[in-house]
């Protein structure tokens, strides 16, 4: 029997970005998510472990996994790279936010990214020049107030139901030159099929040549934890957590932040697998 | 499709608390939704025993896992109106297997992990008469579930007629849960586990529930 042939080729990539010192790539894809059977490269998705300021209102059962040092933001970080993370994602809120960044950059020398409210973003882009970040943002209206002063650094794009070509379109004219697109939050519900469709269609858009698509993804999956009751075991939500990383990462994430060690372990070890690394 | 494993090698009192630990955990949260029964003992008598005890017990699919086809029929006749799925056809079995498969009505699984024999295979039992194949191209990692997964929906896209379900055999744990959501996030599949624990199975059917 003489079966088709079923690989595939693209016309055009995914674009590249280099955060940290420019010594951390991410993006850059060729093919859809880890398939080698249309010549994918061998280069994983970046994992991103979230690190507050203030603990008001996070998981216990969450916290529970830090040994403490989640009490203290600059250790919290530390142990992300000790854990293995790529990178850290810090949520702040305090005023001294700039100086705190630059600490955290300097001592832990991974890549860093930002969620706080559009001032102290905006402060800590221009405090930072030895190291690139990612400036994420919570909203479209910040990522346009944010594409104003980033200073070089990357301003996601937090597209949520919008259309990311017009978003990123608007951030380009207001001063951005490097952006990432934030297409939805995963969750473990039924949003997560339209987001795997949505991040899939952009990849595949970008792929065939639409050079609007062909920003790298991020996918913040640290709102998989609020499927749960607040008695939930941390090896469970750790498992959701890390099935949600992975349904997107096959969609075509590019990088993804979590809440748990356990699910950030996960994801890498599944990152690696899946890009044969 | 999720099924976890019973060996007919377990005595009496283990199956029944395996089953009944199976039943009540389809009951809440819907997986397992089979259960497949393997021929450990190699011999024919606790097989059907086995097969008999749990086609009593379990409402949903029950798959029959065993290489020896003798051993099928004696399994099947319990259960003779719940058409289990049979596994263990391979290239040196395949006349027996569709054999037994198209006397008893059953669907039949057959592995290879050469996908182009794969489907001769497949064209070949259809052709000798059983009426429904499921292909097992023996994927023994993530890697090769996502690169075989799609393969397979691929050619499906390209030749409509060939329309098989795909299984996937996996151990148990963690990994095993793993394999199965990455096929199933790539199509429909009927997944055979050795073992998943509450989370794992809670995990899964939330995936499910979250993106069909």
């Amino acid at each position: 029997m003489r079966l088709p042939k079923t690989s595939r080729s693209y016309p055009s990539m995914m674009e590249e970005i280099f955060v940290g010192k420019g010594d951390y790539v991410i993006g850059g894809a060729r093919s859809p998510a880890f398939l080698e059977l249309d010549g994918a490269r061998n280069r994983r998705p970046v994992v991103f472990g979230e690190a507050f300021d203030s603990l008001d209102g996070y998981h216990e059962s969450a916290a529970s996994m830090f040994s403490g040092r989640q009490t203290d933001v600059e250790e919290w970080s530390v142990m992300w790279k000790e854990l293995g993370a790529d990178g850290v994602c810090l949520r702040l809120t305090r005023e001294d936010s700039p100086e705190l960044v630059r600490k955290i950059a300097a001592r832990t020398r991974i890549p860093i990214m930002v969620t706080a409210d559009t001032d102290i973003l905006m402060s800590v882009a221009k405090a930072v020049d030895f190291s690139i970040l990612i400036l994420n943002c919570s909203d479209a209206d910040q990522s346009l107030a944010v594409s104003e002063g980033s200073n070089n650094h990357i301003v996601v794009a937090k597209c949520g139901q919008m259309d990311p070509k017009e978003l990123c379109r608007d951030m380009a004219s207001r001063g951005a030159n490097n952006i990432m697109v934030d297409l939805g939050e995963g969750r473990m519900d039924n949003s997560l099929k339209h987001l795997r469709e949505r991040i899939e269609n952009y990849r595949l858009n970008g792929l065939n040549g639409d050079s609007d698509s062909q920003r790298t993804v991020l996918c913040d999956v640290t709102p998989s934890w609020d499927t749960h009751e607040a008695d939930v075991s941390a090896r469970r939500s750790s498992m959701y957590e890390a099935t949600v990383a992975l349904a997107v990462m096959m969609s075509g994430a590019d990088a993804i932040i979590v809440k748990g060690p356990g699910a950030a372990d996960m994801a890498r070890v599944y990152g690696e697998e899946l890009a044969d690394l | 499709m999720i099924a976890l494993t019973v060996s007919d090698a377990m005595d009496a009192d283990a199956s029944i608390i395996r089953l009944s630990e199976l039943i009540k955990r389809n009951a809440s949260i819907g997986i397992p939704d089979a259960i497949c029964i393997r021929n450990d003992t190699f011999t024919p008598e606790p097989f059907a025993s086995m097969t008999e005890l749990i086609g009593k017990l379990w409402n949903g699919r029950i798959i029959l896992e065993t290489d020896d086809p003798s051993s099928l029929a004696k399994a099947i006749l319990p259960i003779i109106d719940r058409a289990p799925i049979l596994v263990g056809a391979n290239e040196d079995n395949l006349e027996q297997f569709s054999m037994v498969a198209k006397m008893f009505g059953c669907p039949l699984c057959i592995s290879c992990d050469n996908i182009d024999r794969l489907y001769e295979l497949a064209q070949s039992a259809l052709s000798s008469g059983v009426g429904e194949v499921v292909i097992d191209p023996m994927m023994r990692n993530m890697k090769q579930c996502l690169e075989r997964c799609t393969d397979i929906a691929r050619i499906k896209e390209e030749m409509p007629e060939l329309d098989h379900i795909v299984a996937v055999r996996t151990w148990s744990g963690e990994y095993a849960m793993t394999m199965a959501t990455v096929s199933l996030l790539v199509g429909d599949a009927i997944v055979i586990v050795d073992d998943l624990d509450s989370d794992c199975c809670d995990t899964l059917s939330a995936l499910l529930s979250s993106i069909r």
